[in-house]
Protein backbone atom coordinates (compact mmCIF):
# COMPACT_ATOMS: atom_id res chain seq x y z
CA UNK A 1 0.00 0.00 0.00
CA UNK A 2 1.21 3.29 -0.53
CA UNK A 3 1.87 5.67 1.71
CA UNK A 4 0.74 8.97 1.31
CA UNK A 5 2.72 11.05 3.14
CA UNK A 6 5.56 9.53 1.23
CA UNK A 7 5.77 11.74 -2.31
CA UNK A 8 8.28 10.85 -5.08
CA UNK A 9 10.27 13.60 -6.52
CA UNK A 10 8.25 14.45 -9.46
CA UNK A 11 5.09 14.01 -7.05
CA UNK A 12 6.54 16.93 -5.19
CA UNK A 13 7.50 19.08 -7.72
CA UNK A 14 3.86 19.10 -9.28
CA UNK A 15 2.71 19.91 -6.02
CA UNK A 16 5.23 22.96 -5.25
CA UNK A 17 4.11 24.40 -8.74
CA UNK A 18 0.14 23.81 -7.64
CA UNK A 19 0.64 25.77 -4.83
CA UNK A 20 2.10 28.89 -6.13
CA UNK A 21 -1.33 28.79 -7.87
CA UNK A 22 -3.67 27.94 -5.27
CA UNK A 23 -3.93 26.51 -1.69
CA UNK A 24 -3.16 22.85 -1.16
CA UNK A 25 -4.95 20.79 1.02
CA UNK A 26 -3.16 19.93 4.65
CA UNK A 27 -2.66 16.34 3.70
CA UNK A 28 -0.67 17.63 0.51
CA UNK A 29 1.14 20.63 2.38
CA UNK A 30 2.58 18.41 5.10
CA UNK A 31 3.33 15.71 2.50
CA UNK A 32 5.56 18.77 0.50
CA UNK A 33 6.53 19.82 3.54
CA UNK A 34 8.05 16.52 4.46
CA UNK A 35 9.45 15.43 1.11
CA UNK A 36 11.55 18.40 1.14
CA UNK A 37 12.95 17.93 4.07
CA UNK A 38 14.38 14.56 3.40
CA UNK A 39 14.92 15.47 -0.31
CA UNK A 40 18.31 17.09 -0.88
CA UNK A 41 17.89 17.14 -4.77
CA UNK A 42 14.78 19.48 -4.41
CA UNK A 43 15.53 21.25 -1.93
CA UNK A 44 18.00 22.39 -3.97
CA UNK A 45 16.28 22.58 -7.60
CA UNK A 46 13.80 24.76 -6.10
CA UNK A 47 16.16 26.57 -4.73
CA UNK A 48 17.85 27.50 -7.70
CA UNK A 49 14.73 27.79 -9.65
CA UNK A 50 13.92 30.92 -6.81
CA UNK A 51 17.80 31.77 -7.58
CA UNK A 52 17.22 32.20 -11.31
CA UNK A 53 13.99 34.10 -10.75
CA UNK A 54 16.43 36.74 -8.14
CA UNK A 55 19.17 36.84 -11.14
CA UNK A 56 16.51 37.79 -13.42
CA UNK A 57 15.31 40.42 -11.35
CA UNK A 58 18.31 41.79 -10.69
CA UNK A 59 19.42 42.08 -14.35
CA UNK A 60 16.33 43.56 -15.50
CA UNK A 61 15.99 46.30 -12.67
CA UNK A 62 19.36 47.40 -13.75
CA UNK A 63 19.55 47.21 -17.29
CA UNK A 64 17.57 50.60 -17.67
CA UNK A 65 20.91 52.47 -16.11
CA UNK A 66 23.65 50.54 -15.99
CA UNK A 67 26.26 48.76 -18.94
CA UNK A 68 25.59 45.16 -18.29
CA UNK A 69 28.41 43.13 -19.23
CA UNK A 70 29.50 43.62 -22.64
CA UNK A 71 25.66 44.43 -23.27
CA UNK A 72 24.58 44.57 -27.16
CA UNK A 73 24.90 47.82 -28.62
CA UNK A 74 22.99 49.54 -31.37
CA UNK A 75 25.20 48.72 -34.69
CA UNK A 76 26.56 52.04 -36.15
CA UNK A 77 23.77 51.51 -39.37
CA UNK A 78 21.22 51.36 -37.41
CA UNK A 79 22.05 54.55 -35.22
CA UNK A 80 22.19 56.89 -38.23
CA UNK A 81 18.75 55.44 -39.20
CA UNK A 82 17.36 57.01 -36.05
CA UNK A 83 19.41 60.09 -36.28
CA UNK A 84 18.03 60.61 -39.58
CA UNK A 85 14.42 60.01 -38.84
CA UNK A 86 14.52 62.56 -35.50
CA UNK A 87 15.82 64.78 -37.94
CA UNK A 88 13.10 64.42 -41.35
CA UNK A 89 10.40 65.51 -38.80
CA UNK B 1 13.37 71.34 -9.91
CA UNK B 2 11.58 70.40 -13.27
CA UNK B 3 13.68 68.66 -15.51
CA UNK B 4 14.25 69.41 -19.03
CA UNK B 5 14.85 67.51 -22.40
CA UNK B 6 17.78 67.83 -23.93
CA UNK B 7 17.88 67.91 -27.86
CA UNK B 8 16.87 64.99 -30.18
CA UNK B 9 19.20 65.51 -31.89
CA UNK B 10 21.84 63.79 -28.96
CA UNK B 11 19.06 61.22 -27.51
CA UNK B 12 20.30 58.23 -30.01
CA UNK B 13 23.59 58.72 -28.39
CA UNK B 14 22.85 59.01 -24.31
CA UNK B 15 19.86 56.35 -24.90
CA UNK B 16 19.77 54.29 -27.67
CA UNK B 17 21.82 51.28 -26.47
CA UNK B 18 20.05 51.22 -23.25
CA UNK B 19 16.56 51.42 -25.23
CA UNK B 20 17.62 48.98 -27.37
CA UNK B 21 19.02 46.50 -24.54
CA UNK B 22 16.09 46.73 -22.84
CA UNK B 23 14.18 45.99 -26.25
CA UNK B 24 15.95 43.57 -26.92
CA UNK B 25 15.61 41.57 -23.59
CA UNK B 26 12.27 41.66 -24.10
CA UNK B 27 11.88 40.86 -27.97
CA UNK B 28 14.79 39.37 -28.50
CA UNK B 29 15.05 39.54 -31.94
CA UNK B 30 17.58 42.66 -33.43
CA UNK B 31 15.35 44.23 -36.01
CA UNK B 32 12.17 44.42 -33.64
CA UNK B 33 14.29 45.66 -31.21
CA UNK B 34 15.77 48.36 -33.49
CA UNK B 35 12.26 49.38 -35.00
CA UNK B 36 10.60 49.76 -31.75
CA UNK B 37 13.63 51.97 -30.54
CA UNK B 38 13.01 53.99 -33.44
CA UNK B 39 9.39 53.85 -32.88
CA UNK B 40 9.99 55.44 -29.56
CA UNK B 41 12.35 57.76 -30.72
CA UNK B 42 9.93 59.38 -33.20
CA UNK B 43 6.82 59.25 -30.25
CA UNK B 44 8.72 60.87 -28.32
CA UNK B 45 9.83 63.94 -30.72
CA UNK B 46 5.54 63.77 -31.60
CA UNK B 47 4.69 64.18 -27.92
CA UNK B 48 7.93 65.91 -26.61
CA UNK B 49 5.66 69.05 -25.34
CA UNK B 50 3.92 66.49 -23.05
CA UNK B 51 7.21 65.67 -20.85
CA UNK B 52 6.22 67.33 -17.33
CA UNK B 53 9.86 67.12 -16.24
CA UNK B 54 8.75 64.72 -13.24
CA UNK B 55 10.67 61.95 -14.11
CA UNK B 56 14.29 62.03 -16.01
CA UNK B 57 14.35 61.90 -18.95
CA UNK B 58 15.86 58.06 -19.14
CA UNK B 59 12.68 56.70 -17.54
CA UNK B 60 10.70 58.89 -19.81
CA UNK B 61 12.15 57.18 -22.69
CA UNK B 62 11.89 53.77 -20.99
CA UNK B 63 8.28 54.66 -20.42
CA UNK B 64 7.27 55.26 -24.09
CA UNK B 65 9.42 51.90 -24.99
CA UNK B 66 7.32 50.26 -22.58
CA UNK B 67 4.32 51.02 -24.19
CA UNK B 68 5.30 50.06 -27.60
CA UNK B 69 6.88 46.74 -26.58
CA UNK B 70 3.80 45.84 -25.28
CA UNK B 71 2.05 46.81 -28.27
CA UNK B 72 3.76 44.69 -30.45
CA UNK B 73 4.01 41.57 -28.47
CA UNK B 74 -0.34 41.86 -28.25
CA UNK B 75 -0.21 42.71 -32.39
CA UNK B 76 1.52 39.11 -32.14
CA UNK B 77 -1.03 37.36 -30.61
CA UNK B 78 -4.56 39.14 -31.54
CA UNK B 79 -4.81 36.33 -34.45
CA UNK B 80 -3.70 33.69 -32.63
CA UNK B 81 -6.29 31.30 -31.60
CA UNK B 82 -6.06 30.56 -28.00
CA UNK B 83 -4.15 27.19 -27.02
CA UNK B 84 -4.65 24.66 -24.34
CA UNK B 85 -1.32 23.58 -22.51
CA UNK B 86 -0.89 20.39 -20.77
CA UNK B 87 -0.48 21.54 -16.32
CA UNK B 88 3.80 20.93 -17.20
CA UNK B 89 3.22 17.68 -17.66
CA UNK B 90 5.90 17.71 -20.27
CA UNK B 91 8.74 19.46 -18.66
CA UNK B 92 7.72 16.97 -15.53
CA UNK B 93 8.05 14.00 -17.69
CA UNK B 94 11.33 14.60 -19.07
CA UNK B 95 12.94 15.53 -15.72
CA UNK B 96 12.06 12.89 -13.18
CA UNK B 97 12.24 8.55 -13.93
CA UNK B 98 8.93 7.74 -15.74
CA UNK B 99 8.90 4.44 -13.13
CA UNK B 100 10.06 5.83 -9.78
CA UNK B 101 9.32 9.26 -10.35
CA UNK B 102 13.09 10.24 -8.89
CA UNK B 103 15.25 12.26 -10.80
CA UNK B 104 17.20 11.15 -13.82
CA UNK B 105 21.05 11.27 -13.39
CA UNK B 106 21.24 13.18 -16.02
CA UNK B 107 19.18 15.90 -14.81
CA UNK B 108 19.08 15.85 -10.83
CA UNK B 109 20.34 19.23 -10.38
CA UNK B 110 23.58 19.86 -9.82
CA UNK B 111 25.59 21.94 -6.80
CA UNK B 112 25.92 25.54 -7.97
CA UNK B 113 28.10 28.14 -6.83
CA UNK B 114 25.56 30.68 -5.85
CA UNK B 115 27.63 33.89 -4.87
CA UNK B 116 25.27 36.37 -6.73
CA UNK B 117 27.43 39.30 -5.99
CA UNK B 118 30.33 37.93 -7.97
CA UNK B 119 27.97 36.23 -10.80
CA UNK B 120 26.89 40.40 -11.51
CA UNK B 121 30.00 41.01 -11.87
CA UNK B 122 31.16 38.37 -14.91
CA UNK B 123 30.08 39.79 -17.83
CA UNK B 124 30.34 36.04 -19.89
CA UNK B 125 27.81 35.04 -17.13
CA UNK B 126 25.29 37.97 -18.63
CA UNK B 127 26.24 36.78 -21.80
CA UNK B 128 24.73 33.12 -21.37
CA UNK B 129 22.06 34.67 -19.25
CA UNK B 130 20.93 36.35 -22.85
CA UNK B 131 21.58 33.57 -24.59
CA UNK B 132 19.10 31.15 -22.27
CA UNK B 133 16.36 33.91 -22.37
CA UNK B 134 16.64 34.05 -26.36
CA UNK B 135 16.47 29.98 -26.63
CA UNK B 136 12.81 30.12 -24.67
CA UNK B 137 9.78 29.27 -26.55
CA UNK B 138 8.41 32.57 -27.80
CA UNK B 139 5.27 32.72 -26.19
CA UNK B 140 6.85 31.17 -23.02
CA UNK B 141 9.44 34.17 -23.19
CA UNK B 142 6.57 37.04 -24.19
CA UNK B 143 4.69 35.73 -20.60
CA UNK B 144 7.81 35.76 -18.81
CA UNK B 145 8.75 39.17 -19.84
CA UNK B 146 5.58 40.86 -19.49
CA UNK B 147 5.28 39.23 -15.69
CA UNK B 148 8.73 40.11 -14.53
CA UNK B 149 10.25 42.96 -16.61
CA UNK B 150 7.10 44.62 -17.28
CA UNK B 151 5.59 43.62 -13.65
CA UNK B 152 1.77 43.48 -15.25
CA UNK B 153 -0.86 41.84 -12.98
CA UNK B 154 -1.73 38.39 -14.96
CA UNK B 155 -5.27 38.83 -15.84
CA UNK B 156 -3.61 42.20 -18.20
CA UNK B 157 -0.92 39.44 -19.73
CA UNK B 158 -3.77 37.06 -20.50
CA UNK B 159 -5.50 39.70 -22.39
CA UNK B 160 -1.85 40.60 -24.21
CA UNK B 161 -1.33 36.97 -25.10
CA UNK B 162 -4.66 36.09 -25.46
CA UNK B 163 -4.59 32.63 -23.04
CA UNK B 164 -6.49 31.83 -19.77
CA UNK B 165 -4.64 32.42 -16.37
CA UNK B 166 -4.05 28.42 -15.96
CA UNK B 167 -1.87 28.67 -19.44
CA UNK B 168 0.35 31.81 -18.46
CA UNK B 169 0.86 29.85 -15.02
CA UNK B 170 2.17 26.74 -16.91
CA UNK B 171 3.94 29.01 -19.08
CA UNK B 172 5.84 31.11 -16.79
CA UNK B 173 6.97 27.28 -14.84
CA UNK B 174 8.03 26.28 -18.15
CA UNK B 175 9.75 29.39 -18.71
CA UNK B 176 11.52 29.64 -15.21
CA UNK B 177 12.33 25.63 -15.52
CA UNK B 178 13.99 25.80 -18.63
CA UNK B 179 16.42 29.13 -17.81
CA UNK B 180 17.33 26.63 -14.74
CA UNK B 181 18.38 24.03 -17.02
CA UNK B 182 19.93 26.44 -19.46
CA UNK B 183 22.28 28.02 -16.92
CA UNK B 184 23.36 24.67 -15.37
CA UNK B 185 24.43 23.45 -19.00
CA UNK B 186 25.80 26.67 -20.06
CA UNK B 187 27.27 27.93 -16.72
CA UNK B 188 26.70 26.30 -13.63
CA UNK B 189 28.60 22.71 -14.95
CA UNK B 190 31.27 24.92 -16.52
CA UNK B 191 34.45 26.14 -14.83
CA UNK B 192 33.27 29.07 -14.46
CA UNK B 193 30.38 28.89 -12.14
CA UNK B 194 31.14 25.14 -10.55
CA UNK B 195 30.92 24.98 -6.68
CA UNK B 196 34.26 24.66 -5.22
Amino acid sequence: MKIPMMLSCKEAARLFLEAQEHSLSIGEYLALILHRFVCGLCRRYWKQVMFVQNVIRKYTGNIQEADFGSAPLLSIESREKMKNSLKGL
Amino acid sequence: MKNSLSNPSEWVDKHGDALYRYALLQLRNQKTAEEVVQETFVSALQSKDRFEGRSNERSWFIGILKHKIIDHIRKSYRERAAENLDVLGDELETMFDPETGHWRKDTAPTEWNLNADQLLEKKEFWEVLRSCLANLPQKAADAFSLKEIEEMKTEEICKVLNITPTNLWVMLHRARMQLRRCLEVKWFNKKEGRAK
